[in-house]
């Protein structure tokens, strides 16, 4: 019987063996990048000296973790890395569907591609050249921002360095890079939709917004919760580059992440193993969370698995 | 099918190669088959050492004369030098993971002895004293400051842990947009020397009185920036009389520092004024954003009228000027402080970081000898002069230096002379410039008070409590000077520090000063 799996397991990989191959080069980066690295972890756990190195440094417990949830910044950092990342999931994610949804009822076909590619765009400027043209946009000297508040009578504002006003400058920049290059795989998902659903739709009298509503969203729905699992698996994962150039000490309260606080300490300070285990505590509290959203997506049976 | 196999094999292979590329590491600018050697015959009766130099430079790639410079040194010590350079940009990430894997150069470059992950290699055996290896080192320590050494001796066991590079103790005046002052009819004393009312007087029109002559409030009178840890300090502390770790006037300790002070005024006041300067728009608004170099592009293009700098730049930034607009004139001008001294805070401890010998050095002696080398007059000659036939030609006896600019990435950034200014003179500048730019060179050398505590971290200092409090200091200082918190919270973060840790760190600061001052 078993033998007999087996072989059709063999049978049913020679078939695709093809596929296979092209799948080697994948696994590799995975185990070659992801999974080497994870020994590292242990250094969590260890007082890590240089010379010593992982396997020979001393062994100190969760002494690096009790640090991290008894030190003064712990709980400013987390509720700044789920603030942001709660506003993140809030206006970035459902952003990129709209736009899709936008793109996808454009008829005409060169406009179409015109819009995409203008969209695309930003997502291939790095981080250093668009926190430079949000410094200069926002300056209280020069900023066309504050040109215009002061032709209106106002006050110059200095927007970056008041925190009422950081998540906003960095959701709204965020959302402008990643817009266009997030609709890829709704409009990748909406390109899969059987046209006759539509076709049927209008001669039943449904309107544009009727279809987009009955059709188009339903329609993807699976890619989304998808991409939602996996959003939500990296809650804590802000991103270091764009905070990085961004804040400054008068913003700390509302700007200071896990990844900033790690590139203070860890690579400033020299507290690697202190940084492995900040790293470790996300990497524990991502797996949660993706587990409980896929547990939740289940119970609307679109779960990931 | 033999097309679908084809293409899934060709995009396996590409995949592959990708992937394999991911893991490339950058290799090292190396100077390439260096030639025999014919050096000194005491060095080359030693045997070639290889070794390997990280450090941050301008430029990954050595130019022509840093090339040829290398090239000498090897064949005058008997080495074969590679160089490590990762791009500057990430030099102290770089610097970490050579340190975590141990795949180190036989030499590093540290920005400073107080950098945590300097202090943590010498704690854990990765950064080897050289104090035996200096004994032979003439030019070495003829060539740096003594202070320079205490500074390096940070492990609490007496030894040093680095070979300076050593850079000009001074405390630069500032660059001034002389026709800014020509238009607003202010004059400057022949010997370039203001009271500090005067300079805030000064500021103040170059903020208000529009000094461009364009109609527009767009100018500001001073160009300030954000510190490298995006932190901001007060601004004119020579000029308040902030010098640092000095003799106290009484109280608990015989040494003190007035930023740490809980009796005195000084800092908060150095805060109150830069607040003060913040809100009137005197000095640039988008000061606490910018970093240091975007300080020069502020001032070059109009928009401050006022920066610090090194006096020795004039041609560079009076040419960088003047390309942006032909009426960019410059004057170098040094600030009295309030009692009217010419007085100005060494920078630091005449180091400009240094170079670091690693466990992994194969021979210690030999890389030290390659860095006195550079200091010996021969060595030094080189560094300061170039290399004949390509840096400049004897015609007549004379040197004849090249006119083009010349990309000194490595040669001028390997080691300097304690109290040498001259080598900061191009030696191709004509006499007139040298006479311009030389005695205000001299007098920023000749002003400095040094600050006693020689850039010492106390024990406490260097613990995660306290540097993970540290950040405080920055946050409530940069809010008083945006005007987000009064100056009074400056002391309340005090008072907190010094219940903590103050203390500890004032004790074991006072202690080693002591014990520096007796020594002399």
């Amino acid at each position: 019987m078993n033998n007999g799996k087996a072989s059709s397991v063999w049978l049913y990989m020679r078939k695709n063996k093809w596929l296979y191959l092209l799948l080697i080069p994948g696994f590799l980066y995975l185990f070659i990048f992801k999974y080497v690295p994870m020994f590292g972890i242990i250094i969590a756990f260890q007082d890590f000296n240089l010379i010593k190195g992982i396997t020979g440094s001393d062994w100190i417990g969760f002494e690096n973790f009790r640090y991290l949830f008894q030190s003064d910044d712990f709980f400013m950092i987390l509720r700044n890395s789920l603030v942001i990342s709660f506003y993140q999931v809030l206006f970035g994610f459902p952003a990129p569907i709209l736009l899709a949804i936008l793109l996808n009822e454009i008829r005409s076909l060169l406009f179409k591609k015109f819009a995409q590619t203008v969209l695309y765009l930003p997502h291939f400027i790095s981080w250093v050249v668009i926190a430079g043209i949000v410094i200069n946009m926002l300056s209280p000297s020069s900023g066309w921002v504050n040109r215009l508040i002061v032709d209106f009578g106002g006050e110059p504002i200095h927007f970056l360095l008041k925190p009422e006003y950081f998540r906003t400058i960095l959701i709204s920049a965020e959302i402008w890079k990643e817009l266009g290059w997030g609709t890829i795989i709704y409009l990748a998902a909406l390109t899969t939709i059987d046209p006759s659903f539509y076709e049927a739709a209008t001669i039943d009298g449904a309107n544009r917004l009727q279809k987009i509503w009955y059709i188009s969203l339903p329609s993807i729905a699976s890619t989304i919760i998808i991409i939602l699992i996996l959003r939500v698996g990296s809650i804590l994962d802000i991103g270091f580059e764009q905070i990085f150039l961004l804040y400054n000490p008068a913003t700390y309260k509302v700007a200071d992440v896990f990844e900033t606080y790690t590139y203070r300490v860890g690579l400033l300070e020299g507290r690697l193993a202190f940084t492995a285990a900040v790293g470790l505590f996300k990497s524990v509290v991502g797996l949660i969370m993706i587990v409980l959203a896929n547990r939740i997506a289940r119970l609307f049976g679109k779960s990931l698995w | 099918m033999k097309l679908k196999k084809a293409i899934a094999c060709v995009g396996a292979a590409v995949l592959l190669v990708a992937v394999t590329a991911c893991g490339d590491k950058g290799g090292p600018a190396e100077i390439d088959d260096p030639k025999p050697t014919s050096g000194a015959a005491g060095e080359t009766a030693k045997p070639k050492v290889n070794m390997t130099i990280m450090g941050e430079f301008a430029s990954s790639n050595l130019s022509e004369t840093d090339k040829l410079l290398v090239q000498s040194i090897e064949e005058a010590t008997n080495t074969a030098i590679k160089f490590d350079i990762p791009p500057s940009t990430g030099y102290t990430e770089r610097l970490q993971l050579s340190l975590t894997t141990g795949d180190l150069a036989d030499v590093v470059w540290f920005p400073s002895p107080d950098d945590a992950s300097f202090l943590k290699a010498v704690k854990d055996g990765v950064i080897i004293p050289i104090d035996e290896y200096l004994n032979e080192a003439d030019n070495i320590q003829n060539y740096s400051y003594d202070i320079s050494w205490d500074a390096l001796r940070v492990n609490g066991d007496d030894k040093v842990y680095g070979i300076p590079r050593t850079t000009v103790i001074r405390s630069d005046g500032y660059w001034f947009r002389k026709d800014w002052l020509d238009k607003l009819n202010i004059q400057i004393p022949d010997n370039n020397e203001i009271t500090f009312d005067q300079m805030l007087d000064i500021m103040t029109k170059f903020s208000k009185e529009d000094p461009d002559g364009n109609g527009k409030h767009d100018t500001y009178g001073y160009g300030w920036a954000a510190q490298p840890d995006k932190s901001i300090r007060p601004v004119f502390q020579n000029e308040l009389g902030l010098y640092g770790w000095q003799e106290s006037d009484g109280g608990e300790y015989k040494y003190m520092n007035p930023q740490y002070d809980l009796n005195s005024d000084k800092y908060t006041k150095a805060l109150e004024l830069t607040a003060k300067l913040f809100k009137e728009g005197v000095i640039d608004p988008d000061g606490p954003t910018l970093d240091g170099g975007k300080v020069l592009e502020q001032f070059q293009s109009g928009k401050t009228g006022v920066i610090d700098g090194f006096a020795g730049h004039y041609e560079t930034f009076l040419n960088a000027g003047k390309q942006i607009n032909p009426e960019f004139e410059l004057a170098y001008v040094f600030v009295k402080n309030e009692q009217g001294e010419m007085k100005g805070l060494g920078q630091g401890t005449g180091l400009w970081g240094f170079w670091a010998v690693t466990s992994s050095a194969s021979d210690p002696q030999r890389v030290v000898d390659v860095f006195d080398y550079m200091l010996s007059d021969e060595g030094w000659d080189s560094i300061y002069t170039g290399i004949e036939g390509h840096d400049y030609k004897v015609e007549n006896n004379q040197r004849v230096y090249s006119a083009t600019p010349l990309e000194t990435f490595v040669r001028k950034n390997m080691v300097r002379r304690a109290n040498d200014f001259m080598f900061f003179i191009n030696p191709a500048m004509s006499e007139e410039l040298k006479q311009k730019l030389v005695p205000n060179i001299e007098k920023a050398v000749k002003r400095i008070v040094m600050s006693k505590d020689r850039n010492y971290t106390p024990a406490i200092a260097k613990t995660p409590p306290y540097l993970d409090f540290n950040k405080k200091f920055s946050e409530v200082t940069t809010k008083i000077i945006i005007g987000d918190a009064q100056s009074s919270e400056y002391k309340e973060v005090l008072q907190d520090w010094n219940t903590k840790f103050g203390q500890t760190y004032l004790k074991e600061m006072n202690d080693y000063i002591d014990q520096i001052e007796n020594k002399k």
